[in-house]
């Protein structure tokens, strides 16, 4: 029976949602907003975004996010790949059970942690601050993830088609290149659009390991905002949102495709 | 029905979207009464069974018990109880506390509580000292099946209500629970309303049987007159198995035991018969079926009674002649 | 399928965590024991003098602030998200669109999400600009820089990872069940307690883990929310390791926080293996 909620829960409820989304509708909102100083709306414009363009260190970041996270996405991709299929060999039984909770470990560890942690091992290789090591770093939270996504994707794989193939003569290479892998495939995407998501969006762990050459556009919004607040910020700051938005928009899309 | 019915349906509806689940469908039920709904999936008898629970609320028409309506009234407000098709006992809840829910609910003291739920468990033959403690995902299938039972006896309804309590059990243990099921509405003097798809089932438990099709009613009766007077082609078919003929322009239902096989010309006078081929003989233990196609159209299927085919068998094969007979009062004119 | 050759999928994956995930969390603990190198880093020399540090009334109280304001975050986004998660586990059609909207903000940057809070309390932001405009206040309230605003920006944070457990519970739960309590005459306030809320607690705890394990070790919140006054564990780590040059006593700070994500881990799993062995 189809019972009524009562109106306070969801007047209540809807009160809720708007208010967790918000502050972010107003941050973008606000980043079209002529006025520099007052909160006063004088009219529509994309200068914000324009000027953004003639700031060399916010390129930079970007650039330096994109590549990063390009590169991080795909280390983390294949590693996590390969041990979701590892471990989805494993069968059921304690040894898979273990490995997998273990996993969870770094899901869960706090950000602050992983970031002076790995930094800690990155002075005493006495491994000099930048690019790569940020790389290192990001492919280390971003595995696990990957992980998880395509064990997912994994668990709810039709075994038989493994087992046909095998039947019909396939050699394991090619069950696994021509049956396993294009099965797991919106899995490996997700993942990977997951991934990349993390990469671009990660704050704390960059911070610890990023040498000068290598400021992400996270750190240098991070930057910008303990200086000063402006509009250029809420512009830099719609931007990444619209990346995220996109990447995991994508992600939902390739794991629900097939 | 000696005394009033307990409880009245008055020409009940329910919607669902644009899908009748009950179609001005009007009813009796009697005190103390076996009655079972019985139809095939869809036809909307659990819908009513959950109207006269108060889980749903009807679009049309009133519904009674003792006299009163209670359409408005909410399910803690009617005298009932209800066994669910999937049991639903509380899985975060012990044997016991599951048991004594329904009276905490009306705030009886502890001790009587602890009394009743203990009796109610013995009523329902589960061992207390065994399986107050236990939780549900303890239990097989079948002990799950009696503390749901026991739930709903404990708080004394007028009516209880059953939405196809064994379907989920293997047969032998189906068959033991009909019986304790029976036992327990004859002792009790509590009125059943049972809501099942096993024809077989129904013809064994019920005092009354409404056979329900498409949202409505299509025969009420005891089980003798839904199984030998079948009033519409639905029933014939849906209980038990029969032949449908058509007689003088009429449809009629003749049961496969009502008719005998007997050599061409041998029928004895006064039966009606009709002539064809034995197609198929089929040992049912009990019976044996005989498949006899008729000249010029259907197949009849002849229930014999098995006297022993090893001692003194029934030589029917396939491919004989035969005269398929019966007694002209015996055929069942069904409603167009 | 072959359980011999697959596991050795696992091996480069396994590796690569266990080298810059397993190990720097060793050599934290390490360092934690070690001395304090006049050059920032660490100096050969094994000392619980970190520890102690840590037992020093200023730095005890930065974790009792810590604690009290991640609890006090966790209740909150339980009290507020239990209802959220109700809702949409309960609204039919429109629940894949709401799943989204509380999705959505989960996979938002931590940090423009705390940049959308600051925005909204400061000064001129949009909610004294907004009080101030409307004549109900003459000079902007303090909204930044407070505890307060940190307990904000917390809430605001980590309401998704609360709603999303919950909502899990709560989906699962059979609706018979509820039909069986009504017939046995529960009214819908009993229903919900002795129902609803007992199944749904599996949801609420690992709701609960999952706003205070981040909570307890957050650095930004504080950091851009919270100001001078509002020193929480992750800024103190953070310091330790940037201007402060204390290793050693970031290293001890860091080990307290994972002991503490650890053990609430541990009694996390622990207890849904009970629940898993007699279900």
């Amino acid at each position: 029976m189809t019972r009524r909620l009562p109106w306070p829960l969801v007047g209540g409820v809807t009160i809720a949602f708007v208010l967790l989304h918000l502050p972010v509708l107003v941050l973008v909102a606000f980043s079209f907003n002529a006025s520099r100083y007052s909160l006063a709306w004088s009219g529509f414009t994309l200068d914000w975004y324009r000027v953004l363009g003639e700031r060399p260190a916010i390129l930079q970041g970007l650039r330096a996010s994109l590549v990063i996270g390009l590169v991080a996405t795909l280390i983390a991709t294949l590693l996590g790949t390969l041990l979701a299929i590892g471990l989805y060999r494993l069968g059921t039984g304690k040894l898979r059970r273990n490995l997998e909770a273990a996993l969870y470990f770094p899901v869960v560890t706090p950000e602050i942690v992983a970031g002076i942690s790995i930094l800690a091992l990155f002075a005493l290789l006495r491994v000099p601050l930048g690019t790569t090591t940020v790389i290192i770093a990001h492919v280390t939270f971003c595995l696990p993830f990957v992980t998880i996504v395509v064990l997912a994707r994994a668990a709810g794989m039709d075994r038989s088609l493994e087992e046909a193939a095998m039947l019909l003569g396939a050699p394991p290479a090619q069950v696994f290149w021509r049956v396993t892998v294009p099965q797991l495939l919106p899995g490996i995407v997700a993942g990977a659009l997951l991934a990349f998501t993390l990469s671009f969006d990660d704050f704390m762990i960059t911070f610890f390991t990023a040498g000068p050459g290598s400021t992400t556009l996270p750190l240098v919004v991070y930057g910008m905002v303990r200086k000063a607040v402006e509009p250029t910020i809420n512009a830099i700051s719609t931007i990444i949102l619209i990346v995220t938005m996109v990447a995991v928009a994508g992600s939902e899309w390739v794991r629900r495709e097939r | 029905m000696a005394s009033p019915p307990l409880v009245r349906f008055h020409s009940v509806s329910k919607r669902f979207g644009s899908h009748t689940a009950v179609d001005a469908l009007s009813l009796e039920i009697g005190r103390g009464e076996f009655f079972s709904l019985l139809g095939p999936s869809g036809c909307g008898k659990t819908t009513t069974l959950r109207l006269l629970a108060g889980l749903e609320v009807p679009d049309a028409g009133e519904i009674l018990i003792d006299g009163k309506p209670v359409q408005g009234l909410p399910p803690w407000e009617r005298p009932l109880s209800m066994v669910f098709q999937s049991y639903a006992l509380f899985p975060h809840m012990s044997v016991a506390e599951n048991v004594a829910f329904g009276l905490e609910q009306r705030k009886r003291p502890k001790g009587e509580i602890a009394d009743r739920v203990q009796k109610a468990l013995v009523q329902v033959r589960l061992a207390p000292e065994t399986f107050a403690a236990r939780a549900p995902a303890q239990l097989s299938g079948g002990q799950r099946q009696r503390v749901a039972l026991a739930r709903a006896l404990v708080v004394e309804p007028t009516i209880l209500l059953l939405d196809e309590p064994l379907g989920a059990l293997d047969l032998q243990l189906r068959k033991e629970m009909q019986l304790e099921l029976r036992a327990l509405n004859r002792e009790l003097g509590i009125t059943f309303v049972y809501v099942t798809h096993d024809q077989e089932e129904a013809l064994t438990l019920s005092d009354r049987i409404a056979v329900m099709d498409q949202a409505k009613v299509a025969q009420v009766g005891t089980p003798a007159e839904i199984y030998e007077g079948p009033r519409t082609e639905f029933v014939a078919r849906f209980v038990g198995e029969v032949n449908i003929l058509e007689v003088k322009g009429k449809k009629v239902a003749i049961r496969p035991e009502w008719m005998d096989l007997f050599r061409p010309g041998e029928v004895p006078s006064g039966e009606s018969s009709l002539e064809g081929t034995v197609q198929s003989v089929v040992y049912l233990g009990e019976t044996l079926h005989v498949h006899v196609a008729i000249d010029g159209g259907e197949t009849l299927k002849v229930a014999l009674r098995n006297e022993g085919q090893l001692t003194n068998p029934i030589t029917w094969k396939r491919g004989d002649r035969a005269a398929v007979a019966w007694r002209p009062d015996d055929i069942q004119e069904l409603a167009p | 399928m072959n359980s011999r050759s697959g596991w050795r999928f696992t091996l480069p994956g396994l590796a690569w965590l266990l080298l810059w995930g397993g190990v720097p969390l060793l050599i934290v603990v390490a360092y934690s024991l070690m001395e304090r190198s006049i050059y920032g880093g660490v100096e050969r020399g094994f000392t619980l003098d970190a520890y102690a540090q840590l037992l020093d009334p200023l730095y005890l109280g930065i974790i009792a602030r810590t604690l009290l304001l991640s609890l006090i975050a966790t209740l909150g986004c339980l009290l507020i998200g239990f209802p959220m998660a109700y809702v949409i586990a309960r609204s039919g059609r429109w629940r894949r669109w709401l799943l989204l909207l509380v999705v959505l903000p989960f996979w938002t940057s931590f940090l423009v999400r705390t940049y959308a809070m600051i925005f909204l309390l400061r000064d001129t932001g949009l909610i004294n600009s907004t009080l101030m405009s409307l004549g109900i206040i003459d000079a902007p309230l303090d909204l930044l820089y407070t505890p307060g605003a940190v307990l904000a920006g917390l809430i605001y944070g980590f309401l998704p990872f609360a709603i999303l457990p919950i909502y899990a519970s709560l989906e699962k739960l059979d609706p018979t069940l509820l039909e069986a309590a009504e017939m046995l005459g529960a009214r819908p306030a009993t229903r919900f307690w002795r129902v609803t809320l007992p199944l749904a607690m599996p949801g609420v705890v690992a709701g609960g883990l999952l706003v205070l394990i981040p909570a307890l070790g957050s650095f930004l919140t504080p950091d851009l929310l919270g100001g001078a006054k509002t020193t929480l564990l992750g800024n103190l780590i953070q310091n330790q390791f940037t201007t402060g040059r204390d290793w050693p006593f970031g290293a001890a700070a860091s080990v307290l926080l994972l002991v503490g994500t650890f053990i609430a881990l541990v009694w996390h799993l622990k207890r849904s293996d009970a629940e898993g062995e007699s279900a």
